[in-house]
């Protein structure tokens, strides 16, 4: 909508309530509509519970040695997978208490999966390869995921995601980590140095997309911000959220 | 051609009031919102858009659906067709208001 373009920078999204009275001002109305469209993706804390697993199952399977095992890098995954499940469910249900639903479309709610589904396919491309009787060096596929996600966002919202710089770098160092580790050949998929190639980059890719969620998060917290909200916590009842307790 | 002006007063009023608009611009950027995201992004009262939206539901365009999840009850406030045109429609005006007004030219002065 040409209407919203002059909005420009992340202080425009934040709630300012006409002084003397409540309700939205006209110069509201461009925020409320890129709140209202993005409302799924701006749920920073999901993705930023995803890079924490990342980052979390990455540091226990080189902990745990999984470098020196069969499947590499792959146990992380599924690691993180597990732990990360039922966080997000309660996140969903966090933000669903303290900011209200707006029920999302199919495409909003694909483009608010993003950061996972690239993640994810990127994960399952880089084991595929891994685990090839002949693997070829190459870039992880997370990173290349990320910073194509990254870059995607930027684009089209640079304005008031900038934060998704910081993931882009992380993708970037992703990619540079893995791609310098040439692989063994006849190690039968276990190879420790590009194994630990491997968790450094969904390390790094975890840290990224945890940066990134917390200031999206942090955008839709200033933009949903009620000014005059009393108390700690929400109630369904009183329809008063305060965004600091989520 | 019709002045800015003349195209200002065609305007449709009930859309046209801030905090009926941003209603209308919050439903229409979804498929639909309960009653707790609207207050958040509109930042009006509870009695303030529980009237702005009686006022949008009577004018057909917007629907309310009350639920209950448990036992709590949750409203959901979705555009209607006629919403989303209403919509459409005063975008249309205000870019002729706002192409009219460019287009003024000031008065000379000797």
């Amino acid at each position: 909508m040409t209407q919203f373009e002059h909005l420009s920078s992340v202080s425009s999204l934040v709630h300012e309530p006409a002084p003397g009275g409540s309700g939205p001002r006209i110069e509201d109305i461009p925020r409320i509509a890129l709140v209202s469209r993005r409302f799924m993706e701006l749920q920073g804390l999901l993705p930023a519970a995803v890079g924490a697993g990342l980052i979390l199952s990455s540091l226990l399977s080189h902990l745990v040695g999984a470098p020196g095992q069969s499947g590499g890098p792959l146990g992380a995954l599924v690691f993180c997978c597990l732990l990360v499940d039922p966080l997000t469910q309660y996140l969903q249900r966090r933000y669903r208490q303290s900011f209200g639903d707006a029920v999302a479309t199919t495409l909003q709610k694909f483009l608010a999966a993003m950061p996972f589904i690239a993640v994810m396919t990127g994960a399952l491309i880089d084991t595929a390869i891994y685990q090839s009787p002949s693997p070829r060096p190459g870039p992880s596929f997370v990173g290349i995921a990320l910073a194509c996600y990254s870059t995607w966002v930027l684009l089209r919202d640079w304005r008031w995601r900038t934060h998704y710089l910081a993931a882009l770098a992380a993708g970037l160092a992703g990619i540079v980590v893995t791609a310098s580790v040439i692989p063994s050949p006849g190690t039968g998929g276990i190879d420790p140095a590009r194994t630990d190639a491997f968790l450094l980059a969904y390390a790094l890719a975890g840290f990224g997309l945890v940066i990134a969620g917390l200031f999206d998060h942090y955008v839709l917290a200033s933009a949903l911000r009620r000014r005059g909200s009393k108390g700690p916590g929400f109630t369904q009842e009183n329809g008063t959220a305060n965004v600091d307790t989520i | 051609m019709s002045t800015p002006f003349e195209y200002l007063s065609s305007v449709n009023r009930l859309v046209h009031e801030p905090a009926r608009l941003a209603i209308l611009v919050a439903l229409s950027a979804c498929d639909r919102a309960d009653f707790l995201f609207l207050l958040n992004i509109t930042g009006l009262t509870k009695g303030n858009l529980s009237s702005h939206l009686s006022k949008l539901e009577q004018a057909g365009l917007v629907a309310i659906e009350k639920k209950f999840e448990g036992k709590t009850p949750i409203t959901y406030a979705t555009l209607t067709l006629e919403g989303k045109e209403a919509l459409k429609d005063y975008w249309k005006q205000f870019d002729k208001v706002r192409a009219g007004i460019r287009q003024l030219k000031p008065l000379r002065t000797t």
